[in-house]
């Protein structure tokens, strides 16, 4: 059994957004794609500055083959999260006011079966199958194909934020 | 054998109504077929401590056991676990709306595990012919059963979970709420 880690990506943001609107979207798009969500801690805390401190952590995942699994582990952390009204098109909206860090971690875990590390001589052939039969596929589908999927997330939260830079132009990628 | 369907944890600090919570998570218990029926005795909150301060905070933890036998299935049962532990917290007072309302100002985290459990009166286990493929049977065989009634029990965990989180007034992310309009008061104080 090997992880495969991606690199970590980060997203901050400081202003107004709809947090609601975040939280869901993230959480309906990896729903929709067959994540299996989990939410295993959600801590909220006024802050002595003023507003509400979160920290919610997002462990999903989705069997890709029976043989690999994809994680995506996401942390976010807001401060100062206040309820603001914006006027917005004429309308009055219930938005947030919040400074705002969410952290992407991915990996592809391998053999989450527990098949292959039973005894020394399976532990040994699955070195050899995962460092010399499948290491191609590993690096040029598996590990790739998630990155792209954990940036089209990416991507996710920053139209939900309204960043500037939101757009991929790696978007019909996988 | 057991198989985990959901573990998490929500942790709040703030003003809110603490007997409210609590009786409101009873009801959803009982309502959920979590126990028995639903007669105080036959409650199985199994531990139950509350300790006071010299600074006049308070501590407590509450243990809560709930079991439910899906469909009554005589092979299946699901076990919710659900962990209150509080520190710490003071009682006050606060006007609202003209009325005095008892309140608690302190930290709360309620950590939820929920189990599915096969083979659950040891019946397989016992027999002196069926033990031997009592694996073969919830590996193999009803695999693709033991799935789904993992599937049915995590989702009633996270209902649990937005059921508290909706009194909390956190983020609620189901696309369709558990309670519309919410049926009590959020953090037991009203609109």
């Amino acid at each position: 059994m090997k992880d495969y880690n991606l690199p970590q990506e980060i997203l901050k943001f400081k202003g107004i957004f709809d947090m609601d609107l975040l939280y869901r979207s993230m959480r309906d798009w990896l729903t929709r794609r067959g994540y299996y969500f989990e939410e295993p801690v959600y801590k909220s805390k006024p802050n002595p500055m003023g507003g509400v401190e979160d920290e919610i952590t997002w462990n999903c995942y989705r069997k890709e083959t029976d043989y690999m699994k994809f994680w995506i582990n996401i942390f976010i952390h807001t401060w100062e999260r206040k309820d603001v009204e914006v006027i917005k098109k004429g309308k009055k909206k219930k938005m947030n006011q919040a400074r705002l860090a969410i952290y992407f971690n991915a990996k592809v875990e391998t053999d989450y079966q527990h098949r292959w590390d039973k005894t020394p001589f399976l532990i040994w052939l699955n070195n050899i199958y995962e460092k010399y039969i499948i290491k191609p596929e590993m690096d040029n589908i598996y590990t790739d194909k998630l990155y792209y999927y954990v940036l089209k997330l990416h991507n996710i939260a920053k139209e939900c934020l309204g960043m500037e830079a939101k757009g991929s132009e790696y978007e019909d990628v996988w | 054998m057991t198989l985990l369907a959901a573990k998490f944890r929500i942790k709040h600090r703030g003003i809110f109504n603490l007997k409210g919570l609590y009786e409101y998570l009873h009801e959803w218990v009982i309502e959920e077929g979590y126990a028995y029926d639903g007669s105080d005795p036959k409650f199985r909150e199994t531990f139950h401590s509350q300790t006071e301060f010299a600074d006049g905070s308070k501590e407590l933890w509450i243990w809560w056991r709930c079991e439910k036998n899906p469909a009554q299935s005589s092979y299946y049962k699901y076990e919710l676990d659900i962990d209150w532990h509080a520190v710490p917290f003071k009682d006050i007072e606060m006007a609202y709306k003209g009325k005095k309302l008892k309140l608690v100002d302190g930290e709360l985290e309620i950590q939820i595990y929920a189990r599915v459990v096969s083979d659950c009166n040891d019946t397989w286990k016992k027999h002196w012919f069926l033990k031997h493929f009592n694996r073969i049977y919830w590996k193999v065989i009803m695999k693709s059963d033991f799935e789904k009634h993992k599937i049915e029990l995590y989702r009633d965990a996270y209902r649990l979970q937005e059921t508290i989180k909706d009194y909390w007034k956190l983020i609620v992310g189901a696309e369709e709420p558990e309670h519309e309009g919410g049926f009590l008061p959020q953090e037991g104080i009203g609109e």
